[in-house]
């Protein structure tokens, strides 16, 4: 199958609100179970893969 | 168990930026076809971003609503919901073939939320900007449906970013923060 879309390669889209070069330490967080139970609705079910 | 997902269909691999990237498609309730971009990063890191075709040109096109004109009325919720389970569809896919693959979305900024004017308490130095409506919504969205059994969640709040990475996988955090960090540093 060949691929039939011409997509924008432009290196930068806008997920920010400019371009920097000033540097931010993103930190990352692991949730906790009960970080996750805690906002979910219990009205779903798990994906069961 | 998953809702409604609109039928999509594989239109094929292409390179962006020097990323593999998949590309699909599929048509949402107002009859728009949007494209979902799979790039594959290492360490079985999936990044998952999607847009409506019709601003495939644009740099916003990650950022753009739909007018209330497109909605027809309505919200808007219901689409967006079976968009987010078409993309969650095409997830499992992946991960069906790997066990250990992770997947991350960095949660795009509205148009306001780019303006300084009216959000300058969250857009950050380095030009991010933190806790976006879109990663409100979408990390939730995904507590719903992967169990912190087979997933660690991680989220970068300041940088609207999330991971959810498979217990399969041996990344350490600081990894997944230095991974976060070049990808905004070199893609966005």
């Amino acid at each position: 199958m060949g691929n039939i879309l011409k997509l924008n390669k432009s290196s930068k889209t806008t997920k920010k609100a400019f371009v920097s070069t000033k540097k931010v330490t993103h930190k990352a967080r692991v949730l906790t179970a009960s970080d996750v139970q805690a906002n979910r609705s219990m009205a779903y079910t798990y994906l069961n893969i | 168990m998953l809702g409604q997902c609109f039928d999509y269909k594989s239109v094929g691999k292409t390179t962006i930026n020097g990323i593999k990237t998949d590309l699909y498609t599929f048509k949402c309730l107002y009859n728009l076809a949007y494209i979902l971009e799979v790039e594959h990063h290492p360490d079985t890191i999936f990044i998952i971003k999607f847009f409506q075709k019709n601003h495939k040109d644009s740099k916003f096109r990650y950022s753009l609503l739909n007018k209330k004109s497109i909605r027809k009325g309505s919200t808007g919720a219901k689409n967006f919901l079976i968009i987010l389970n078409t993309v969650i569809k095409i997830v499992i896919e992946i991960y069906s073939d790997n066990k250990s693959s992770s997947f991350g979305f960095m949660g795009a900024p509205t148009k306001d939320e780019l303006n300084k004017k009216l959000n300058k308490s969250n857009i950050n130095i380095d030009g991010t900007v933190s806790q976006t409506k879109r990663f409100n919504t979408y990390s939730i969205y995904v507590k719903r449906y992967f169990s912190p059994e087979k997933f660690e969640h991680i989220e970068i709040t300041s940088s609207s970013s999330y991971l959810i990475k498979s217990k399969a996988s041996h990344l350490k955090l600081k990894a997944v923060e230095k991974f976060f960090q070049e990808y905004v540093d070199n893609y966005c």
